[in-house]
């Protein structure tokens, strides 16, 4: 018997991977997409959004991305992981090639090509969106890029819609940049949850996958798991993940307290206690 | 299971979405006034959590203060003319050097001295000597 079969669930429900369909709309996540929603469908231009590690940045990226790129007759949108290029020319290099334009060598005509395919896109009354994500490694030649970037605009209205997903230390960077703070046109901040949300969650995600929370992790269950991972969405997830398969191991169908004190002895590196 | 989990829907409106929001957490906040508490709780609170322990490209030179200053300026010269003859005003992604013995011997020396332990320090304290003789 697998330990999905054993809890009645058809996958994985605490899985860490940002997956679009484990997004649960807390008020900070249904106000942080409704903000970059609208400022991207207004090409208002540079959107920030910052939250601590594990708090759902990327989950919301990729449901963004998943849901802009439903529509490619309104949107063309790209999400890049890995935004640390060390060069403008490398940095606009990796930006056009996610977008699947051509890639010169030297910054010059790298800008005439984010140009050229800028303009194209607004004639064919596209959006183009770019999305960086883990935004605070972007090197300073690369914030230099954005800045420039931010100058591609008509009369009316920014030519590229950039969104940065960025852990909060970026506002050291953007201290030492005020013109590209000063572009920054919306932020959004994505925290820690309070309980209830955070319950909330892991009911949603168990559900989800055909679950229920309920009948699986008992109520004594549910102060510890957050006072352990202090509401932090992804602590949350691997708490509860590595108390399903304790449970499975011990032959337990229910996760109780006993089972949370194994978790709590095993995964030393986490801090984890009651 | 008949009814799927209701998750987070993208707004066909999202003005509208965003008035929806605000009015909803103003009914849910106590005086009517006060913004979503726990969140700014927590936000407070998690400002002085750790931040990932992540080495970010552009302070690596920065981070590693020897490279800066105990220089050997002979070798450094050296490299800076090397790179400069073989780059142009924009960095390019690869720099062929033919790096001849005695400058290999040299930087090796300057790579042991300044505890310069990867090619990929040396190369960012390169890089970071090639823009400063650009600015100047």
């Amino acid at each position: 018997m697998s330990l999905y079969s054993h809890f009645g669930v058809t996958g994985s429900p605490f899985s860490v991977a940002p997956d679009p369909r484990f997004a649960y709309p807390t008020m900070p996540m249904n106000l942080a997409l409704a903000n970059i929603a609208y400022s991207v469908d207004e090409h208002r231009g540079l959107f920030l959004l910052q939250g601590e590690i594990g708090t759902g940045k990327t989950t919301l990226g990729r449901f963004l991305m998943h849901n802009w790129q439903q529509e490619p007759e309104k949107y063309v949108a790209v999400q890049i992981q890995d935004p640390s290029a060390s060069s403008q020319a490398g940095f606009l290099r990796k930006i056009l090639g996610a977008f699947e334009q051509p890639t010169p060598r030297y910054l010059d005509p790298l800008h005439a090509a984010m140009l050229t395919f800028l303009l194209r896109s607004r004639e064919e009354g596209k959006t183009v969106v770019l999305l960086l994500d883990e935004a605070q490694t972007i090197p300073a030649p690369g914030l230099d890029l954005l800045h420039t970037l931010s100058n591609h605009q008509s009369l009316e209205d920014q030519l590229i819609q950039v969104v940065l997903l960025a852990q909060t230390n970026i506002i050291h960077k953007l201290d030492q940049r005020p013109a590209l703070k000063s572009r920054i046109v919306g932020e959004a901040y994505l925290g820690p949850l309070p309980i209830s949300d955070a319950l909330a969650m892991l009911r949603h995600r168990m559900k989800v996958v055909g679950g229920d929370f309920d009948a699986v992790f008992g109520e004594e269950t549910h102060k510890p798991i957050y006072n352990a991972t202090k509401g932090i969405p992804r602590d949350l997830c691997v708490l509860a993940d590595a108390a399903l398969v304790a449970a499975f191991s011990l032959g337990q169908k229910r996760v109780g307290g006993d089972t949370l004190d194994t978790v709590f002895t095993s995964m030393r590196s986490k801090g984890w206690q009651r | 299971m008949t009814d799927q989990p209701q998750g987070l829907v993208m707004p066909k409106n999202p003005a509208r979405a965003l008035q929806e929001l605000h009015r909803k957490q103003m009914d849910q906040s106590p005086s009517g006034t006060e913004p979503d508490t726990a969140t700014d709780t927590a936000r407070s609170t998690a400002a002085s959590t750790a931040v990932r322990d992540e080495v970010h490209e552009d302070i690596l030179p920065a981070a590693q203060p020897a490279v800066r200053t105990d220089v050997q300026q002979d070798a450094r010269q050296s490299v800076r003319e090397r790179i400069q003859t073989k780059a142009v005003r924009e960095p390019t992604i690869r720099i062929t050097i033919d790096v001849p013995e005695s400058l290999h011997a040299r930087l090796k020396e300057y790579c042991l001295t300044n505890r310069v332990e990867s090619l990929r320090g040396l190369t960012l304290a390169l890089y970071e000597d090639f823009l400063s003789s650009e600015e100047a």
